[in-house]
């Protein structure tokens, strides 16, 4: 049974273009990344500061979908 | 305004790590992001953690969850930002921040709350603001309240006189960390007096993962305790450092103590010869060690970790007020 675990990010983090969200599982003692740990169900909730283009924030297999009204 | 929110759904299931890289010309503020890890196959524990990068590749902010994940285990994490520390319409002051500063002798309190970039460390007093030298991160997720600040060979603090913080000659220092390092000095806070070669405070764990407490009496002795466990287990900690004595100007009764995670671990007699505690201070700096102007300007011995709520007092607190600041710097 996974455990449900949660975590803090910065307030306010505004990330213009370039700038990239990693998802990753690190090793407590050395900080490298530990082999054998998957990723699935990736969802970013966001606000799209620019607001003109939602659909432009798809990035290679991202799926963009619509947000809460 | 901004627009309404936008939802970023990743491919099925990579390995780690998975990124998403904000479009050229677009602009994002995240407001939560959620994962499934599943560590069946994980070559040891791990820390699920969010980092965010740099266009020049530079990890900018690193968000791991408090929680280490047995190797094996899988977890369901989601990130949220800092919004969780409620603050006080009439204050601004979350109530962590309220407890500190209404607990009697706090004379400094960095809570290295400052935003990512910041030259100086703020002092609730607007009196005794750090500089900030060589590899200091703020941004990162809170220890005990807001945020907190990796260190990875910088440091904060004041390389010049504080006057006045430590006239009682009693002190009391409260700081949360967290650390895996197992150098010899992993300097979490370090203080010299006014006179040549003075010292004043030491505060570190060392190659055991022991926190040290060391403190010098007017006369320039040193003397010292430590805890009687590692503390350096890349878990949260707070840690309350604290002299005590029936007469300060003397030193006579006093007491060394050190509390961790709320609760007093040693505490032990310690014979002054008729010195009290030294003070008037030259020089305290946080994340590393810094004496004088042969040391290396961004410190020496540097801390390896985070480091949270730095608060110092001119008397000793009560283990019943360090137990309810540690409370107050848990909860969620």
């Amino acid at each position: 049974m996974p455990v449900p675990l949660l975590a803090d990010l910065p307030a306010d983090l505004d990330l213009e273009g370039g700038y990239t969200i990693r998802i990753t599982a690190l090793d407590p003692a050395t900080g490298a990344t530990v082999p054998g740990v998957k990723v699935s169900g990736v969802v970013i909730t966001a606000v799209n500061v620019l607001g003109s283009a939602p659909a432009e924030l798809e990035t290679g297999d991202w799926v963009l979908v619509p947000g809460p009204e | 305004m901004a627009s309404p929110d936008v939802v970023l759904q990743a491919p099925d299931v990579v390995g780690v790590p998975m990124t998403y890289q904000v479009p050229a010309a677009q602009e994002i503020i995240p407001l939560a992001i959620t994962a499934a890890i599943d560590g069946s196959g994980a070559g040891g524990q791990y820390l699920p953690t969010v980092e965010i990068v740099a266009p020049s590749g530079a990890v900018m902010a690193r968000c791991p969850t408090t929680t280490i994940v047995a190797a094996g285990a899988s977890a369901n994490v989601s990130w949220f930002p800092l919004s969780r520390s409620p603050t006080s319409a009439a204050t601004g002051l979350t109530p962590y921040e309220q407890l500190v500063l209404s607990t009697g002798g706090i004379q400094l309190y960095w809570k290295l709350d400052d935003a990512v970039g910041a030259t100086q460390v703020v002092d609730s007093f607007d009196s005794h603001l750090g500089d900030v030298f060589g590899a200091v991160t703020f941004g990162q997720p809170k220890l005990a309240d807001v945020t907190s600040a990796l260190f990875a060979g910088g440091m904060c603090g004041k390389k010049v006189e504080i006057p006045g913080i430590l006239g009682t000659q009693l002190m009391t220092l409260i700081v949360w960390f967290t650390t895996t390092s197992v150098a010899a000095v992993n300097t979490i806070a370090w203080a010299d007096t006014s006179a040549p070669s003075g010292r004043w405070f030491q505060v570190y764990t060392d190659n055991t993962g022991k926190l040290n407490f060391n403190f010098f009496a007017t006369d320039g002795t040193g003397f010292g305790v430590a805890t009687p466990a590692a503390v350096n287990d890349g878990v949260k900690h707070s840690a309350m450092l604290r002299f005590t004595a029936t007469t300060p100007s003397t030193g006579a009764g006093a007491v060394a103590s050190i509390g961790i995670d709320g609760a007093i671990v040693t505490s032990s007699p310690i014979a002054m010869g008729g010195f009290g505690l030294a003070n008037t201070n030259r020089s305290m700096v946080i994340g590393a060690r810094w004496r004088n102007a042969f040391d290396d300007p961004n410190g020496t011995a540097p801390f390896a970790g985070r480091l949270d709520e730095y608060a110092v007092f001119n008397s000793a607190i009560t283990d019943a007020q360090y137990a309810a600041i540690d409370a107050a710097g848990r909860v969620i």
